[in-house]
């Protein structure tokens, strides 16, 4: 089963086109600026929005042919969604938001709320807040009360719009973890995070301009951005693991140093034109400092990505001249660093 | 201060003039109305002349009092504010025609006297029938001495053309027909219950008016059938009329009176414009049909 | 960490629920001060609007107020009046509720012109608005002959026809109060119920009537208080007679001619019914 769209929506001064995009199953991440059409492409496969031309396939049924007049709204197709700014029912105590679907779908008061209660639980939420209403709730506890909501009733393609924007560190992982774990067949994620993208996404559709710019594994798309955005965004630098203090002790054994305290296991990001790259140990404030195999050099126009091996997959970008003058080639043992100040630590 | 301890004094003393005064004419006029009051030539009967001397002191009073708090004058070019009943609208509005010093206010006679009665700045007052004039006297809003002006006649009133087959009054008892009166506490609804009363017949009204227009105006859109109004507003409204000798002894009577008891010329201008043979105001409530005691022309048609 | 705000609705929506621990405290007390002069003619008028209440209350007889009131005449007026407030007030949630909706929720044609008809009647003068009644659904009138002719029946002089008088002058403040909560709670709840298989109807029964429900109960309430107080257009356009269509209105006028004392008391009953709504509605319209 696979989710296919291919066609255009017409919002009033602005479109977004979208040519024979194949959504297959496990969760695709939809990346892009801030305007590029993301939440619209969520919104048309949820069927929010309509297409002006085109179609849209969910599985064996058509779901959006403007030509032939077919349209199956929203409540008929098996897609859930979770919005960005939750959308939850004020009126109905958190346990009613997630049975609310199940209720729609036929299922009696007491099935839908066993069901609910085992949501919530999944979800990680407290008992105690089961019976408040969900203006009663931390921005954290309303994300997961519409994840839990949105996957109750199993839809067969979930849509997540920026999940983790509104959650605070401390439940970021547990809800990362549950929407990688999403039972739905496919999952479309909608993200501006790195770590989602690197964690959960096993493929990639880049959004630029109401156009596709790029799709594919992560490391196809990683290779050919298609975009100055996606390439920055891509070019961010993910390293997993454990935080002591201002101490972060990759997997490989770096040992990376950072400005804000944390405990166990995180990601650093940092994107790759904060990486500096030297023939000779530099001097100077930055902390994070070492010396990498050289792997491969991209040049791209002016811009030269150089992928760094061991002790870290790192990427640094450069100019094509200083790429030039450092002699940068394949296998090349070079100096590397970064501020403290570059580096962010995501739970 | 010489001019508010005066003003005192003459205030005692014009109040128990008023009380003897009203007694006095409420006996003498009360009785002379409606039939007799006009003369068969119209010419209106002026009440007993023994009144003007107390009148008179109360007058040159008045001026004493009014002249404590501004200049004494004849009162020319003073705005006269002249209250009359509603049904006379069309009158008041012919009478008064770019006549700025005079200021009508129209209202439903019983509204106008407790207007007065609480205290409206008025200075002539045209009611619709005697009971409302009656009070207003008895209240004491009002000093002058009140005159017939014309009469005004309950007609059984349909829509034009009859659509119901009305042929009388006691048609008003027929449940099947859509009827109408005024309500029992206006005038044209108290002078409607007396005739239906003394003709025996039970009213099945479907809607007691609060004024004798929105009667009028209902019978025209014809959603009643039959109801009774005056001749005045039943020509107004261009309604159809069905004879009903029953109703001939019942008429209306439109008193004017002065609210001071000694009105200064121009108000008693104003009140002449009304009660003297060849009036503006005569010839404009023959105009509109109100009649004579008589029920005859209040004034013979001009030449 | 990005900081968001609870969207728009939500925050409507709960303003009026008790504080609670997890979502953000309540604004504090302003510190910016209000002209003086503001300050003075505020009070200026709003002893204005509370003078005339003085002057009835200090008329009101007191002691013999049972007795005008309960005479039998202002008894009928009452239950009368219930009736019809009652029944004008379930007309117009019954006809406003769908309007309110096209209002809010269709794309108009021209969106203004509707909207101005929905105002009409709040801005008409009663009497005006009764007389266009006559002309509309009159016996003779453009739709009401047709009533006439085809299923015998006649509006006007009718208890139906004060109940349709009442709730043409009384819709509007229905109608306005929904709308206006419907734009405000957007569609946003509605696209969300979509998402987990709620139809059209499933949306509007389960999650757009229960969200606006303050507005609800406060459209029904200005609507019933104004059916309450109609007067011109049921006279107008109903007439008056003694326990068919002689509301407490028309009986408060009647009485102003025959006992000043009687209108007085049946004002003062119109008027704390009419507090007591306004009073319990401002708690919910304007939670704190």
């Amino acid at each position: 089963m696979t989710v296919l769209l291919d066609g255009c929506v017409a919002r009033s001064g602005w479109m977004l086109r979208v040519d024979g995009l194949e959504i297959g199953e496990g969760v695709t991440a939809v990346v892009g600026a801030n305007g590029s059409g993301k939440t619209t492409l969520g919104r048309t496969v949820a069927g929010l929005d309509r297409l002006a031309s085109g179609r849209l396939v969910i599985g064996d049924t058509v779901a959006d042919d403007p030509a032939a007049r077919v349209f199956v709204p929203a409540h008929r197709r098996s897609v859930g969604m979770v919005f960005q700014d939750h959308r939850l029912f004020g009126h109905l105590r958190v346990i009613d938001n997630v049975a609310f679907g199940l209720r729609r779908a036929g299922a009696d008061r007491a099935a839908a709320r066993r069901r609910a209660r085992e949501m919530l639980d999944r979800v990680g939420l407290d008992s105690e807040t089961w019976s408040r209403r969900p203006a009663a709730l931390s921005g954290g506890q309303r994300q997961r009360v519409a994840i839990a909501r949105a996957l109750a009733p199993e839809p067969g393609v979930l849509i997540v719009d920026e999940p983790l924007a509104s959650v605070d560190s401390s439940g970021r992982a547990q809800l990362r973890a549950l929407i990688g774990e999403s039972p739905a067949r496919h999952t479309l994620l909608i993200t501006h995070d790195p770590v989602d993208v690197a964690t959960l996404a096993r493929q990639l559709v880049v959004l630029d301009g109401g156009a596709v710019a790029g799709r594919g594994s992560l490391a196809e798309v990683t290779a050919s951005p298609g975009c100055e955005w996606a390439a920055t965004f891509l070019g961010a630098n993910v390293v997993p693991g454990q935080a002591q203090g201002t101490a972060v002790t990759a997997e490989t054994g770096l040992v990376l140093t950072v400005a804000t305290e944390a405990a166990g296991p995180v990601y650093v990001t940092f994107p790759a034109h904060a990486v500096t790259l030297h023939r000779d140990r530099p001097a100077g404030s930055a902390r994070n400092t070492w010396q990498a195999e050289l792997q491969r050099v991209d040049v791209d126009g002016e811009r030269a990505r150089v992928h760094l091996g061991a002790p870290a997959e790192v990427r640094a970008d450069v100019t094509r001249r200083s790429a030039d003058e450092l002699g940068l080639c394949p296998g090349l043992t070079i100096w590397a660093s970064v501020k403290a100040t570059e580096l962010t630590v995501v739970t | 201060m010489g001019c508010v301890a005066l003003v005192w004094a003459v205030r005692e003393r014009s109040e128990q003039e008023r009380e003897t005064r009203k007694q006095r004419r409420i006996t003498t006029w009360v009785d002379s109305v409606p039939m007799t009051a006009v003369s068969v030539t119209g010419r209106c009967h002026r009440g007993p002349t023994g009144l003007r001397a107390a009148a008179v002191v109360s007058a040159a009073v008045a001026m004493l009092v009014s002249g404590c708090g501004d200049t004494a004058d004849d009162g020319a070019g003073r705005d006269v504010v002249v209250m009359a009943a509603s049904s006379l609208t069309d009158v008041i509005e012919t009478v008064f025609e770019g006549r700025d010093s005079v200021t009508p206010v129209i209202a439903g006679s019983s509204t106008l006297v407790a207007q007065l009665a609480a205290g409206a700045g008025a200075d002539v007052l045209i009611t619709a029938n005697s009971a409302t004039m009656e009070q207003a006297v008895s209240e004491g809003s009002v000093h002058g001495e009140p005159v017939l002006i014309a009469v005004n006649v309950l007609v059984l009133a349909t829509p034009a053309g009859n659509p119901g087959g009305v042929t009388g009054l006691a048609d008003l008892g027929r449940g099947d027909l859509l009827t109408g009166l005024c309500a029992a506490e206006v005038p044209c609804g108290t002078l409607a219950r007396q005739a239906l009363d003394e003709a025996g017949i039970a009213p099945s009204a479907d809607t007691l008016e609060l004024n004798v227009r929105a009667l009028a105006t209902k019978l025209s859109l014809g959603e009643l059938d039959a109801g009774l109004v005056y001749a005045t507003d039943a020509r107004m409204a261009g309604l159809a009329t069905v004879d009903a000798p029953e109703l001939s002894d019942h008429v209306n009577g439109y008193y004017i009176a002065s609210v001071s008891a000694e009105p200064p010329p121009h108000i008693q201008a104003v009140i002449e414009d009304f009660t003297v043979l060849g009036s503006v105001g005569a010839k404009a409530l023959y105009a509109y049909g109100f009649l004579g005691s008589d029920r005859r022309p209040v004034w013979p048609v001009p030449a | 960490m990005r900081q968001r705000q609870r969207p728009r609705h939500i925050q409507a929506l709960t303003a009026a629920s008790p504080p609670d621990d997890a979502a953000e405290p309540g604004p504090a007390r302003s510190a910016s001060q209000l002209p003086a002069a503001l300050t003075v003619v505020g009070f200026v008028a709003l002893g204005l609007l509370a003078l005339p209440i003085v002057g009835l209350l200090q008329r009101t007889p007191w002691s013999s107020l049972p007795t005008l009131l309960g005479e039998s005449e202002v008894l009928e007026a009452l239950r009368l009046s219930l009736v019809v407030s009652v029944a004008a007030t379930a007309a117009c949630v019954v006809l406003g509720l769908p309007l309110a909706f096209v209002l809010a929720r269709r794309r108009l044609r021209s969106p203004r012109v509707a909207r101005a008809v929905v105002m009409l009647p709040m801005v008409l003068p009663p009497v005006v608005a009764g007389t266009a009644l006559l002309f509309a659904l009159g016996r003779r009138g453009l739709v009401g002959q047709w009533l006439d002719t085809w299923f015998g029946v006649s509006l006007p002089f009718t208890t139906a026809g004060a109940v349709v008088a009442a709730a043409f002058v009384a819709l509007p403040f229905f109608v306005v109060t929904v709308e206006a909560a419907l734009r405000q709670a957007g569609d946003d709840l509605d696209e969300a119920a979509a998402t987990l298989g709620a139809g059209p109807w499933a949306t509007v029964v389960h999650v757009v009537l229960p969200t606006i429900r303050p507005a609800l109960a406060a459209g029904a309430a200005l609507s019933w208080a104004r059916a309450l107080g109609e007067f011109g257009a049921t006279l107008t356009f109903a007439g008056n007679f003694p326990g068919r269509t002689r509301t407490l209105p028309l009986e408060t006028y009647l009485a102003l001619e025959r006992n000043p004392e009687a209108a007085v008391a049946i004002s003062l009953v119109l008027m704390a019914v009419a507090l007591a709504v306004l009073v319990t509605l401002r708690d919910r319209w304007m939670p704190r």
